[in-house]
């Protein structure tokens, strides 16, 4: 009888994870469709690419304003701004060759707190098994560490319920030559001062940010794989750091700020990677969607601004 | 390690299939108590060196006071064995609060010097396994039982890993005649149990797991986000949020720690152990009594029989009665964490206990009133019984002063803004749906007892189909990341 129940035990796991994998092949991530999409493309082989990577931060910025400043300045270069909602280096290393394959010029990665922000182990005095037996079942090499169910549970049931009306659909403004991010009207509108204080005290960033330095930093070293790699491919790397409010500059420590700087230090005078600072660039103005993002807007465009005069010198250099 | 990961079923299985396998008894009952070293250090490291302390320390004062034939020796002994149990539990838990509580008279003395904080990681399950061993001691001081017969039975039942690092609060008495064959019913044997896997019980205990797991997984963990939001500031909010919030805290705090405890006793149910329930429908408490009897009881009953009683209990004046029961819900409060809001809500408990003693005493007709025997009756004390015991949620969850202060004045004076009702109930369908849900299965188990039992009861075929339904409710509402259990922090 232990063993009927055990089979039973065995075929509720087989077919509860093959209806979340048939799940995940029938409703594929919106991200990875469009990753699809972009990079198999075929690019006019004339044209120098100039990649923008990075998360939401980077998003933000206004590309097609920057492409066309690009473009007049410099023949036959054109801009693509590569971010996505929730990008971090562990992430972007897996889609890294698809990149590769197209052959940019730059690549410009935004690279933020949040973004080297890593669970790190604890020193622990004693041994720890979880490296051992955590490394033992590792589920990376399937990528089942990459499905979000619940997400995909959500989409789906979106999807289901599409035209009843019970989960209006956000208005988004795609722009062509940033083929993974998408505009809602938060990201447009800037917000003002009181709206930012509300948002700082909810936020409890002094808790939520740790930034471990490099030799315990897992996003670090996802990092430097990226730029080793990039270099390998005779693809020139660029740093520059995102811009935030002065609200969450506050409430960052200064000891996750001094990590972050020493870090990024270590990067560049071990690749020789260049680095630009734009983390309190704006801190003070107006131009803020909230306090971790410049509003995607005119108002904003200092931000694209300063992008702008970046890619030049380093296409001039 | 957590029960909510893979790690947790991969070990699992192990034990399962070692014990399976090797049949000697020796052996077997060895394996249990190096597996719940295992699970123990996987994640606390060399904090498992107190686990090791605690029990040494209580096995050998625990021998040392069945021997003693002096009454005044044998306190004695009862008394360092308490000190250095709860010296360590007061030391790692509490020593932080009271530097900062030191420190903040000093400040208003005007005194110069602060004295800095030793920021101690706090042992997991130090709180529980504590209370496991002092039952021990405190059982042989009482004659309720005897010494255990080997180190090894002693250590497993402090280390047992269903229970280890958030109980139920196990009792020496109850468990250690578990470790030994059953001649009859209340006799034990010399010989040690083979533990053996009885379908039966294989089947109550997946049953009782996969229960554990969809409290846990399934309305916990995606409750969990919108609590926080509400109450990471509550600032500005309407009585409508607050309330919500804190129906939404109500619900995710009994799913989490009554989940807990499902899987545990379900593991152990496996393993042919039986371990307290911890939990029996709290939310349908007609009287604050009532539901101290049905919330943790495992906790609350350990206060009763080595505190409120040894205190004097009932047995004194009226006066002494009602201060036992503070003192009592006081440190109740304080077991949770050593912060003052774990003290405002015991005393809001030990409030609430008092007042219905009060009330019961001086108006004795009401208990007896036709009333409260009807269905109206029922349904009206138990509103008013969780319209108290959620108030007292408020600072059990909210930690800053002025936050807790502005909650419960909107919980307790509605203030009448309905405007953003809707749009806010649209915007959080995942959490308000699985509110909702968890209320009527709530409900249905309240109305139909032991679900898990009649579960277990199906058919094989119809019982793998429940199974499998209940998966995929708990891997298609996971989001990729294991949350703690509340109540590891205590």
């Amino acid at each position: 009888m232990n063993g009927k129940i055990t089979l039973s035990i065995l075929v509720a796991f087989i077919i509860s994870f093959l209806s979340l994998f048939i799940l995940e092949y029938t409703f594929p991530d919106p991200l990875e469709e469009k990753q699809d999409i972009f990079y198999s493309q075929k690019f006019d082989p004339n044209l120098k690419k100039i990649f923008l990577i990075g998360a939401s931060h980077v998003g933000q910025l206004n590309t097609t304003l920057i492409n066309e400043k690009i473009s007049f300045q410099f023949v036959n270069y054109t801009v693509y701004n590569l971010s996505y909602n929730g990008d971090f280096p562990e992430k972007r290393a897996r889609s890294l060759d698809r990149l590769i394959s197209t052959e940019p010029k730059i690549v410009f990665y935004g690279v933020s707190f949040r973004d080297l922000e890593s669970n790190a182990k604890e020193q622990k005095p004693l041994p720890d098994p979880k490296e051992f037996f955590g490394s033992l079942i590792s589920l990376d090499s399937l990528e089942v560490g990459t499905v979000n169910p619940k997400f995909l549970t959500l989409q789906v049931i979106r999807e289901i319920f599409r035209d009843t009306g019970l989960f209006p659909e956000r208005m988004e403004i795609s722009i062509v030559n940033t083929p993974f991010f998408t505009y809602t009207n938060e990201q447009i509108v800037i917000a003002n001062d009181k709206e930012l204080t509300k948002q700082s005290s909810t936020m409890s960033i002094q808790n939520n940010i740790k930034i471990k330095p490099t030799s315990e930093n897992q996003q670090v070293n996802y990092l430097e794989k990226i730029i080793s790699k990039l270099q390998n491919n005779n693809i020139k790397v660029v740093l520059f750091t995102t811009p935030h409010h002065k609200y969450y500059l506050e409430q960052l420590p200064d000891s996750e700020k001094k990590v972050f700087s020493s870090i990024l230090e270590e990067i560049s005078d071990e690749y020789g990677v260049k680095i630009y600072y734009f983390t309190d660039k704006y801190a003070d103005l107006a131009i803020w969607a909230n306090i971790n993002h410049v509003a995607y807007s005119k108002q904003s465009m200092i931000y694209s601004d300063d992008i702008t005069n970046m890619i030049s010198r380093e296409i001039e250099y | 390690m957590l029960f909510n990961t893979i790690e947790f079923v991969i070990f699992f299985i192990v034990v399962l299939s070692t014990i399976v396998i090797v049949k000697n008894r020796k052996f077997q009952h060895l394996f249990v108590l190096f597996a719940s070293y295992f699970f123990f250090y996987y994640s606390s490291n060399y904090l498992i060196t107190l686990l090791i302390f605690t029990t040494i320390w209580d096995f050998y004062f625990g021998k040392a006071i069945w021997k003693t034939v002096d009454g005044k020796r044998k306190k004695a002994l009862l008394m360092c064995s308490l000190a250095g149990n709860l010296g360590l539990l007061g030391f790692y838990k509490y020593v932080d609060f009271a530097i900062t509580q030191f420190n903040i008279l000093g400040t208003s003395f005007d005194l110069a010097t602060q004295i800095p904080l030793l920021n101690l990681t706090l042992p997991i399950g130090i709180s529980f396994y504590t209370f496991h061993s002092i039952t021990y001691t405190v059982g042989i001081y009482r004659e309720q039982l005897t010494p255990a017969k080997s180190f090894v039975e002693y250590a497993i039942f402090v280390a047992f890993f269903p229970q280890l690092v958030a109980g139920p609060i196990l009792r020496a008495k109850d468990f250690l005649p578990q470790l030994r064959e059953k001649i009859e019913n209340f006799e034990t044997g010399t010989k040690l149990r083979q533990i053996l896997i009885h379908h039966s019980n294989l089947k109550l205990g997946i049953t009782l797991m996969v229960f554990g797991f969809f409290k846990k997984m399934f309305f916990a963990d995606n409750i969990a986000p919108f609590v926080d939001e509400i109450f990471s500031n509550p600032i500005g909010l309407d009585s409508v949020s607050i309330i919500l919030g804190i129906i939404g805290f109500g619900i995710q705090i009994y799913s989490d720690f009554s989940g807990y405890s499902d899987i545990a006793l379900g593991a152990a149910l496996i393993l042919g152990f039986k371990i307290p329930l911890n939990f029996n429908k709290p939310y349908f408490a007609t009287s604050p009594p009532d539901f101290w009897r049905r919330w943790h009881i495992s906790l609350s009953s350990w206060l009763r029989d080595y505190l409120y009683i040894p205190l004097g209990g009932n047995r004194k004046s009226n006066a002494r009665t009602y201060l036992n029961l503070f003192i009592v819900m006081f440190l109740g409060g304080l077991w949770h964490g050593a912060s003052w809001n774990f003290v405002i809500w015991g005393l809001l408990h030990g409030l609430y206990l008092a007042l219905h003693r009060f009330i019961v005493k001086k108006f004795p007709i009401l208990q007896n009133h036709y009333f409260f025997k009807t269905k109206l009756g029922t349904i009206f004390s138990i509103l008013i019984t969780q319209y108290f015991v959620f108030l007292a949620w408020i600072p059990f969850r909210v930690r800053d002063f002025d936050q807790m202060l502005y909650s419960m004045q909107k919980y307790l004076i509605f203030d009448f803004q309905t405007v953003n009702i809707l749009p806010f109930l649209v915007t959080h369908k995942l959490p308000i749906t699985a509110m909702v849900l968890f209320i009527a299965l709530h409900y249905v188990s309240y109305k139909k007892p032991n679900l898990h039992e009649r579960f277990s009861q199906f058919r094989l075929g119809y019982w793998t189909v429940f199974i499998i339904l209940m998966m995929i409710a708990i891997i298609f509402f996971y989001d990729g990341n294991p949350q703690d259990f509340i109540y590891f922090r205590f």
